[in-house]
């Protein structure tokens, strides 16, 4: 009940939260004129009827409840004005053909970053203070310090120009899943990658270490168990407890992605959305985007906390 | 006396008489004694405990090192940020060294196959430039050292392999002199002895071909159009066939050999009628000019033809000045002197704006900065290269570290005063206060950072097409977003000291809350502060070099640069160019390396409890 209680009160703060943002990103947004980058002509004139028809120019706080509206009842974000190819298209369509490569290169460098970190900060926990506990944490802490930008720019240069393994930039078109779309895909996998792997590393290792020293594994090997027992049955369930709630976190935010790594890949995904949106003042998909990418940062915030309660019996959340 | 064997002998100890005891010590009163060692402040425990963490120390050196560099790199470059020379964009870096020593790495070269037409055209660049002054040539090909990698069906060559010096691939350039201009690089000439200004091409032997090579000084020799290109032709030698303005006017196609002289000044005959051929002898005083019947003639310096850098030679008319030089008159050229024809060139034309001449650029660009502007500049050296634009990289690196170090100081300290001010506000005083502003901190932190800039940016969008104005945006970004980190770290620091016993002695005395606060309370949480001051840092500096990147942000405006911005000019050349972006992504990634180890042994010296804790 105290679980129920908590996650309700989260809930609703993290909700209150969101629209107290998206409010003031609205009448921020209304507050400037609305800019029709077109050439004159019937395109224009359709394009400026639109906006009228959907009450652009109507007092902003009549524009605020009917938006609300719309996107609640209708789904309707409203619609593409200056970017040639979007331009008078819904923008939740747009938004929704860009959203898998964003998502599909999040989720390949999330199923190589987690096993490969955890592995890593396991093996250096075991082997702590020896010399390969010391080349990890040493890697894990260039990996961390340098830039992700720096490590894009690495991998492209070796990887797509000098040998050639990979192609320069992500394929073009939606066949997703064929092996030259995933070759194409691979640089910008591994590029958000390594940061992953040395953030899993760190944490585990820091986590794993701590377990081990504590009483209750050597309890475990006082009463007969092998240390390989020990370590499997007792530290690592352990360990894993405030490990499983960064993993969750990371695969809600893999939605949203990384701007730069997506700018360097030419990956056309969300991130390059974004970009050409506030370039070319799209403010419609400004809005939508901005909604998305708050959300997504309240919604894993919230989730790492309450999945602490559940993953751990002994955590009760709200409890005084 | 006293001992203790006697209390055991005697029982009956108590009833001893009080005239058997002696004070111990008279009238003279015990002191607290003063402690010895001398007592260990705060900070001075920090710093003890920082010392032994080797990690954190290496780093602060090397931070120390980014610092200096940043501060004195752009006093002692010669260069400045808003420095540009187009001609010099793409140069490798290069470093005295390898002038000196002979190196063939940091030389400004870079390994490059060429194909035959390519390599023919940096390859008489090169020719043409020991053809005129000899030793101190500016070879585009390194040393004209090449190797043929492919041969032809036919045996002939048509891959080389080479060392490409950017700093001489312009070669020669054709520039527009005003009459003052090139007396003044005569001048300079003289004083030196350097040959700046090369022989100008005769003009209906330029390639007419469309892409450009009209405009192209570097083509001295015979060309012919092959399909709108510019092709190379050579004698049957081998060697390039100069198309050189001949002094009178003579075709100089198809002459050949080896160029004698590199005097400063040219002969010209006045007239055309004037035809007799004049000969360039070289005499125990040097070389000399003589026409067909012996006759010396002595280059009048002080009448200026109409083609400039070409002065008259008169003859012994005496219609113009008559100076036949008696010293040299004496020498007999049946002494076995070989006659060579006179091969003199003219060094300029005159055209609408002024005096067109074919200079070399890497001379000219020393002549520029030496003998014109004065700027300290001596020559094209740049140590970290150029970019596409002809910046000097080592120049603006050093600046844009400068103004991402000064900035991240700036904002961090403004953060840390208002975050400090607002934290104390929520811990000290608990209750609804602090609920409510940890709300109102909550939802300002919620807000992405790219929204804000985003927002600002358009609403700013006026101001922005100012100077400082994405500066100024890029201020508000960060404190809008930054301040809400320190002020929770302060508040949770408060709500640990706010129930000490001091605090209550403090208030017992009637202290009032605001000394409470920043006497009592606030040197306590002080590491912490600093701690986190320090550690946003690096954050602020990664973030802005993201953002540069992007374009979100553009902060190459005037004196003004910064790292991400160095890295997003040089993303487009990634393939070829790969250097431009090797020195700022090096200095970023050992800024941010050496940043996060320094900030553990800060964390570590001043929480010793939190040490080997991760974040």
């Amino acid at each position: 009940m105290y679980m129920f209680k908590y996650v309700l009160k989260r809930f609703g703060l993290m909700l209150m939260s969101f629209f107290v943002i998206m409010t003031m990103c609205f009448v921020l947004i209304k507050m400037l004129p609305i800019v029709v980058d077109v050439a004159i002509g019937k395109d224009a004139e359709i394009l400026k009827m639109q906006i009228e028809a959907r009450g652009y120019n109507d007092p902003i706080l009549e524009q605020y409840f009917r938006y609300i509206y719309r996107i609640v009842f209708e789904g309707d974000w409203g619609i593409g004005i200056n970017m040639p190819e979007f331009r008078g298209k819904p923008v939740w369509d747009t938004f929704v053909t860009m959203l898998p490569p964003t998502v599909l290169i999040n989720v390949y460098s999330s199923l190589f970053a987690v096993p490969l970190g955890i592995l890593l900060g396991i093996y250096a926990a075991l082997r702590k203070n020896k010399w390969q506990d010391h080349v990890v944490s040493t890697l894990v802490m260039v990996l961390i310090s340098v830039p992700g930008y720096v490590i894009a720019f690495l991998l492209q240069y070796f990887l797509c120009f000098k040998w050639k393994i990979f192609p320069l930039t992500m394929k073009e078109g939606y066949d997703y899943f064929t092996w030259d779309m995933f070759k194409s895909m691979m640089p910008a996998v591994l590029a958000m990658s390594f940061g992953s792997i040395a953030g899993y590393a760190r944490f585990t290792r820091a986590e794993l270490t701590e377990i081990l020293t504590s009483e209750y594994l050597l309890l475990a090997r006082t009463k007969g168990l092998t240390r390989r027992q020990s370590i499997t049955r007792h530290a690592l369930r352990n360990a894993m407890v405030p490990i499983f709630p960064s993993i969750i976190a990371e695969f809600i935010s893999v939605l949203s992605g990384s701007l730069i790594i997506e700018q360097i890949f030419s990956i056309p995904g969300v991130g390059r959305l974004y970009l050409t949106a506030i370039n070319s003042q799209d403010y419609d998909f400004f809005m939508m985007l901005s909604a998305f990418y708050t959300f997504i940062g309240l919604a894993a915030g919230i989730v790492v906390d309450i999945s602490y309660g559940f993953i751990d019996p002994r955590i009760r959340m709200g409890a005084r | 006396m006293i001992n203790a064997n006697n209390i055991k002998n005697n029982p009956q100890f108590n009833s001893i008489n009080p005239s058997k005891f002696q004070i111990v010590q008279g009238r003279t009163n015990i002191h607290d004694k003063a402690p010895e060692t001398k007592p260990v402040s705060y900070f001075k425990d920090a710093w003890n405990r920082f010392k032994k963490n080797k990690g954190s120390v290496v780093a602060t050196v090397i931070i120390a090192i980014l610092v200096l560099f940043a501060i004195f790199a752009p006093i002692f470059s010669p260069f400045t940020v808003s420095y540009r020379d187009a001609r010099f964009s793409f140069c490798l870096p290069k470093s005295n060294m390898s002038e000196i020593f002979g190196w063939d790495f940091w030389d400004g070269c870079k390994e490059d196959i060429m194909n035959e037409s390519k390599f023919k055209y940096y390859h008489s660049i090169g020719a043409e430039s020991i053809r005129i002054v000899g030793e101190n040539a500016h070879p585009v090909i390194k040393n004209q050292e090449y190797e043929v990698l492919a041969y032809d069906e036919n045996g002939k060559p048509i891959s080389f392999g080479v060392r490409f010096d950017t700093y001489n691939k312009i070669g020669v350039v054709f520039l527009d002199l005003t009459l003052e201009e090139y007396q003044q690089l005569q001048a300079y000439q003289d004083e030196t002895g350097k040959q700046v200004i090369y022989p100008i091409t005769q003009y209906n032997l330029r390639p007419s071909s469309y892409d450009g090579a009209v405009n192209d000084a570097n083509y001295w020799m015979l060309t012919e159009n092959d399909k709108g290109k510019a092709k190379i032709l050579t004698d049957e030698n081998g060697q390039y066939i100069p198309v050189y303005q001949g002094y009178r006017g003579h075709n100089a196609k198809g002459v050949t050999g080896d160029l004698y002289e590199s005097s400063l000044y040219e002969a010209k005959t006045l007239n055309d009628d004037e035809k007799t051929a004049l000969y360039e002898v070289l005499t125990t005083a040097g070389w000399k000019i003589v026409d067909a019947n012996g006759v010396f003639y002595k280059i009048d310096m002080s009448k200026e033809s109409n083609s400039l850098g070409s002065y008259y030679v008169t003859d012994s008319d005496g219609s113009c000045k008559l100076l036949p030089d008696s010293n040299t008159y004496e020498l007999d050229l049946t002494n076995g002197e070989q006659k060579i024809p006179l091969r003199k060139y003219e060094y300029a034309r005159k055209n609408q704006t002024g005096y067109e001449v074919r200079v070399n650029y890497y001379e000219y660009y020393c002549y520029m900065h030496t003998y014109v502007l004065k700027d300290g500049i001596e020559k094209p050296i740049f140590l970290f290269g150029t970019s596409d634009y002809g910046h000097d990289i080592f120049t603006q690196l050093a600046g844009g570290a400068r103004f991402s170090f000064l900035f991240a100081i700036a904002v961090s300290v403004v953060n840390m005063l208002v975050g400090t001010i607002y934290g104390a506000i929520e811990g000290y005083y608990g209750g609804a206060a602090d609920i409510i502003m940890e709300r109102i901190c909550d939802i300002l932190g919620s807000v992405p950072t790219m929204i804000v800039i985003t927002l600002l940016k358009m609403h700013m969008r006026g101001t922005a097409m100012q100077e400082h104005g994405h500066l100024l945006i890029l201020f508000i970004t960060y404190f809008a977003t930054g301040w809400m980190g320190m002020a929770g770290r302060v508040r949770m620091q408060f709500y640990r000291f706010k129930n000490q016993e001091y605090v209550l002695a403090s208030r017992t005395l009637g202290a009032r809350d605001r000394r409470i606060m920043f006497k009592h309370i606030f040197p306590n949480s002080l590491g912490t502060i600093v701690t986190g001051s320090v550690l946003v840092i690096p954050g602020m500096i990664f973030s802005e070099s993201s953002l540069s990147y992007l374009g979100i942000i553009n902060l190459s405006t005037g004196n003004l640069t910064s790292v991400g911005t160095l890295l997003a000019k040089a993303d487009p050349y990634l393939a070829d160019y790969p250097y431009m972006m090797l020195f700022p992504a090096v200095f970023i990634s050992l800024l941010m390396l050496s940043f996060n180890l320094f900030g553990n042994g800060l964390r570590d010296a001043f929480n010793p409890s939190l040490r080997g804790a991760e974040e």
